[in-house]
């Protein structure tokens, strides 16, 4: 909300600066966005008298004054402005003068002529563009003084942040009144009086008669009606104060409701009185499929829910929204139909919503206007039309009420006050904050028992948002000072900590902290993704979609972690990186029976070399078996139970990969695998990349077991490699377990450490090559003993998956 | 060849070898040879017992002496060669040879920082959906119906066939899920994302994150809310800054306040970064409104309490000098590389 400061001092008679002025209203709620001075700043500019006025021997255009400041003597001036002229009297720039843009005024020669000062045109002195001559100021202008007094000196406008609770201060007294309450200051006001009896005949309510058909949407409507009215332009004093608060001056009827609504926050529409049919003003419900055209000469098809305010043929506004182009204020107008009104906030939202118009109108009835405002603003309105515009008012007004304002009762505690405030303010003090409020108060009740003063509080009509003790309470703390209440630093009570959510959070951080020690960065990305990603993106899952998305980009909701980090591996290889490494912990939704569900997921992408190039040793490119490996070392670190993987259906964003089982029932708990070429070349990846994603939930209820101490191995261990070959389509971890499956009490770990096809291996075949270690927590071994394992462990082997021994 | 002889033998070709300039490694392989666990020293003295009983007290002192002799002849080598510039040529300032450096995010490390000093202070984590029903978003949170905030220009609301849910804008739903489930006294922060409909540009983020603060119990005034912002704000950015408080507007607090903080950049002098103002603006708190407490069943005559809740990414921003808040979803490996 834009306000000027010499448009504010009007009402309220503060006399500090405007700096001051804007903490204070920072104090109070009303937040200054900013202050910024207005016209241009300019010291050393006097009065002066051309006493004699002599061209320049040798110039064409530059004259030799002397001119007259008064005090600072008669000073002679070189001045190249072609209607300067002795007798002026003009806005002299003694040396030593600053004007606008820091320009100083010194003592020089002009054609050998000394020059002691300027004499300024309107442009130098910031006022406006005008160069063509200086600017020759009133005869009664005293000498000597400075010439801001009478060209208005600089201004300041604040940018206020005014709450959505507080319509009341969308205006400059609003604002006025606030300051006064707080400063206790009293608050200037000149409310125009009710017209006296002119003894013309001309009462408003021959001219008009209004009906409320729907008094819930529209509590009220005052008309007044001005005839005789000369349209034209309004002053430029109005101009000026519309223009600095943001509003385009139109004509002095428009501008004056403008202004008025500038100045006392209740919007006013002006109606061409001759366009309103039959001078019926009906407010009524729009019919279904209405065209109506407003002032901006857009054409709406309404609907039942727009509410309209028409004559006895046709609607001639929108209400509370925009005014018709059909009944708007021209040149050629004569008569003015003012209407001030009331409308519900609701009613108003709905139409500002869906004809997708918001207006400085609509912007104070959607927050609630003083319903006791009406006839004084139709009159204050009428008074400025009058005094600019010419014609007469018309006496009384049409004021149709059908649900007139109820003043609130709201019973206030003293005791309540202070308890919830930890202050201890006394009750004449509450009294006192809240009387500056306009707020009236019945007398006191004590009750001797609790101590306790009770008393009434009846807020004015403008203060919609006070209907409850606790409202009362803000405003008194508001009016005493926020930063009056002191701090308490001393807690009260120890809480037990929960420990479910302790848990989560501490296993939330471990397995951020485990993933960032396996050299992976935690990335943050966007919840919502493209619906092309989405689409590209095939987990088997059905994804949830935002109604009203901002962009495409924003349309959906993730169902996985994948498109989000796989954009980033595409941000960064753009970047030229090409060694990623990233992992995210976040929600993913997905859709099930028409319900969203969300859980939290882990996803790893892996792209690039198996650690950073050096000058040392080439490292190689990743691998499958590397992005197991991170499963595995994860999976190590955060204590998971029993977890194995096995190839199983994969989902289709992974060309190749296996499914993670969890715990000792082998729940399915995420994948690993190597992107799909056709869904990584979809996100602008052409080179291979690695992803694994977990269920977050179950990592939070599997991760970190409680550790417990194995004694370290008293005897030692005995150690055998074993290689064999099998067929090309065995798995490794085929033959590992069955291995495994023959003596785990001591197999103490089992080693693929070769896989090797080709060159000096039969066609079809590859060996694997496994390192054994054998270990008893109660003896040490015998020879015999790991030897006839081993033979076990070969027959079976052979039995199950076919592998021939190649060596021991 | 008696082991005297022998050792006589020992000691010359230790000499012999010990004449020439060594490598690093070679003078390291040398001290292993004659010195080691297992080298030749140690296994002439598992030889003692061997050695004739009159003989061994001699024996003892010539081997005693060859260890001196060979321990300081390896120290004088090493002495020598730690003097004089490296022969060969070794270049040390080649750079050290290193893995990938993993790490956390900006955001998380932020949120860890203000977790840790609302845990000091007694506090839980609690957490709540993102897909979150409208009621808890707006309803029980005492936001009008014509609030604007409930816009489709405002807020993103989901398409189900219930159309009951939205992304929830804040992260006070969370407030009334743990109300309604517990009783007072209550003490809870409640981090996570929370989403609006606003264009992406350098200050604003569609998705963003937020940390929600919330005190219930009897007698809890606006001095405890003061009190604990304060004490919050001095354990994250220092002892020194201090707080203010402007009334501002909120449907489910009332008092309702804006909390600024001393502009950390100029100390409150007044600079660019807080407009000349000294102050920078932190977050928004205030008393929980009477009708949140009615409609998850707390008697607001008996219990009273405070909210309070923050952006993240503000914070980080403040610590980090980020200037531009899309950084921290861009996960540019350079960006993220600076914090973790
Ligand atoms: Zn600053």
């Amino acid at each position: 909300m834009k306000i000027l400061y010499s448009w504010l001092i009007e009402y309220a008679p503060y006399q500090g600066t405007p700096q001051q002025l804007g903490d204070i209203l920072t104090d109070i709620g009303l937040s200054v966005e900013s202050l910024t001075q207005i016209g241009a700043e300019y010291h050393g500019v006097v009065v002066g008298k051309v006493i004699t006025c002599e061209k320049v021997a040798g110039s064409d255009h530059l004259s030799l004054c002397t001119v007259d400041v008064g005090e600072g003597g008669i000073l002679p001036i070189v001045c190249g402005a072609p209607n300067v002229a002795a007798g002026q009297t003009v806005a002299a720039a003694v040396p030593g003068a600053v004007l606008p843009g820091g320009f100083e005024i010194t003592e020089r020669k002009l054609r050998g002529v000394l020059s002691r000062g300027m004499i300024c045109s309107e442009r130098e002195l910031g006022l406006s563009d005008q160069h063509k001559g200086i600017l020759v100021l009133p005869e009664d202008c005293v000498l000597g003084t400075k010439v801001q007094q009478y060209l208005g000196g600089v201004d300041w406008l604040f940018d206020l942040e005014v709450t959505f609770n507080r319509p009341d201060c969308l205006c400059h007294i609003g604002v006025a009144r606030e300051i006064c309450a707080k400063l206790g200051l009293e608050l200037r006001l000149s409310m125009p009086a009710e017209r006296s009896a002119t003894g013309i005949a001309n009462q408003t309510s021959d001219w008009v008669t209004v009906t409320i058909e729907d008094g819930v949407r529209a509590p009220r409507y005052t008309a007044r009606i001005v005839k005789g009215v000369t349209v034209g332009a309004s002053p430029d004093w109005m101009q000026k104060r519309l223009k600095a608060v943001g509003i385009r001056p139109i004509s002095n009827v428009v501008d004056v409701t403008n202004y008025v609504m500038m100045e006392m926050g209740h919007p006013l529409h002006a109606f061409d009185y001759h366009l309103v049919k039959d001078g019926k003003i009906v407010v009524r419900h729009a019919s279904k499929g209405e065209k109506f055209t407003t002032l901006d000469n857009k054409e709406h098809k309404l609907s039942v829910d727009d509410l309209l305010i028409a004559d006895s043929e046709k609607g001639i506004a929108l209400a509370g929204v925009m005014g018709g182009l059909n009944s708007e204020i021209k040149e050629t107008t004569k008569d003015v139909l003012i209407e001030c009104a009331v409308f519900s906030p609701a009613g108003i939202r709905i139409t500002s919503r869906d004809r997708g118009i918001q207006t400085e109108s609509s912007r104070r009835f959607e927050r609630g206007v003083d319903p006791e405002m009406t006839v004084a603003a139709a009159t204050r309105a009428a008074e400025l039309i009058h005094q600019l515009a010419g014609g007469e008012i018309l006496e009384g007004v049409v004021d149709a009420n059908p649900t007139p304002w109820k003043q609130l009762e709201i019973a206030i505690r003293s005791k309540r006050v202070n308890a919830v405030l930890a202050t201890d303010l006394t009750t004449e003090q509450m009294r006192g904050y809240l009387g500056a409020l306009s707020c009236k108060q019945s007398e006191l009740a004590s009750d001797k028992k609790t101590g306790d003063c009770t008393w009434k509080v009846y807020p004015p009509s403008w203060r919609r948002d006070l209907e409850r003790e606790i409202d009362l309470i803000e405003e008194i703390i508001r009016m005493h000072g926020y930063n009056e209440v002191g701090m308490a630093t001393t807690s009260r009570v120890v809480l037990e900590p929960d420990v479910q959510r302790e848990r989560e959070r501490h296993v939330t951080d471990a397995i951020k902290n485990a993933l960032a020690s396996l050299g992976l960065r935690e990335a943050v990305c966007w919840s919502l993704i493209s619906s092309g990603d989405a689409e590209a993106f095939k987990d088997g899952t059905e994804g949830a979609k935002v109604l009203n998305p901002l962009s495409d980009d924003l349309s959906r909701l993730r169902t996985s972690l994948a498109p989000g980090l796989l954009r980033a591996v595409e941000r960064n290889i753009n970047a030229g990186q090409h060694d990623i490494r990233l992992f995210e912990w976040g929600k993913c939704f997905y859709l099930k029976d028409s319900e969203i569900f969300e859980g939290l997921k882990l996803g790893i992408v892996l792209t690039g070399k198996i650690r950073p190039e050096s000058y040392a040793d080439k490292a190689r490119a990743l691998v499958l078996g590397d992005s197991r490996g991170i499963v595995e070392q994860f999976g190590d670190r955060m204590r998971l139970k029993a977890w194995s993987s096995k190839s199983n259906e994969l989902p289709e964003y992974l060309a190749v990969g296996a499914g993670i089982k969890l715990g000792e029932d082998g729940t399915a708990a995420g994948v690993f695998g190597q992107i799909a070429s056709e869904t990584a070349m979809h996100f602008g990846i052409d080179i291979p990349v690695w992803y694994i994603e977990f269920d977050g939930e179950q990592l939070l209820r599997r991760a970190g077991e409680s550790r417990r101490y194995i004694p370290l191995p008293r005897f030692p261990a005995a150690t055998r490699d074993l290689a064999f070959f099998v067929d090309e389509s065995i798995e490794a971890g085929e033959v590992a377990n069955c291995l495994r499956r023959i003596d785990s009490a001591i197999l103490e770990s089992l080693d693929l450490f070769d896989v090797y096809a080709g060159k000096g291996i039969e066609p079809g075949k590859k060996s694997l090559a496994f390192h054994l270690s054998f270990r008893s927590n109660e003896r040490t071994l015998a020879d015999g003993e790991v030897d006839a394992l081993i033979t076990r462990m070969v027959k079976v082997a052979a039995e199950s998956t076919g592998a021939e021994l190649r060596s021991i | 060849m008696n082991i005297s002889e022998e050792l006589g033998k020992i000691r010359r070709a230790f000499e012999a070898a010990t004449e020439a300039d060594f490598t690093a490694e070679e003078l390291g392989k040398l001290r292993v040879a004659y010195l080691g666990r297992k080298g030749i020293v140690a296994d002439l003295f598992d030889r003692i017992r061997d050695v004739p009983a009159d003989e061994r007290k001699e024996f003892g002192r010539v081997l005693n002496e060859l260890k001196l002799f060979v321990t300081a002849r390896i120290e004088e080598h090493e002495a020598t060669m730690r003097s004089k510039k490296p022969k060969e040529n070794v270049d040390v300032t080649l750079p050290g040879i290193v893995g990938f450096q993993g790490g956390l995010h900006p955001l998380t490390i932020i949120l860890n920082e203000i977790t840790d000093v609302f845990r000091g202070m007694g506090f839980t984590v609690e957490t709540g959906p993102e897909a979150e029903l409208i009621s808890y978003n707006f309803d029980k949170l005492n936001t009008p119906f014509w609030h604007p905030a409930r816009d489709l220009t405002d807020t993103f609301y989901l398409d189900t066939p219930a159309r009951d849910k939205l992304l929830r804008t804040e992260t006070s739903p969370v407030q009334i899920r743990v109300m309604e489930r517990q009783k007072p006294p209550i003490r809870i922060i409640a981090p996570g994302r929370v989403y609006r409909s606003d264009k992406p540009d350098a200050t604003h983020s569609p998705i963003f994150m937020q940390v929600e603060g919330l005190y219930v119990d009897k007698g809890v005034s606006f001095a405890d809310l003061k009190g604990t912002v304060l004490a919050f704000y001095r354990g994250l950015f220092g002892p020194h800054v201090k707080t203010r408080f402007r009334p501002h507007f909120f449907p489910f607090t009332e008092p309702s306040a804006e909390v600024d903080m001393t502009c950390i950049f100029c100390k409150g002098s007044g600079c660019r970064l807080c407009k000349q103002s000294g102050w920078l603006e932190m977050g928004g708190s205030g008393m929980v409104d009477p009708n949140v407490f009615l409609g998850v069943g707390i008697d607001p005559e008996e219990y009273s309490g405070w909210a309070f809740g923050l952006g993240i990414e503000r914070i980080a921003i403040l610590k980090f000098g980020v200037d531009d808040i899309r950084l921290f979803y861009e996960n540019d490996i350079r960006f993220l590389r600076q914090f973790g």
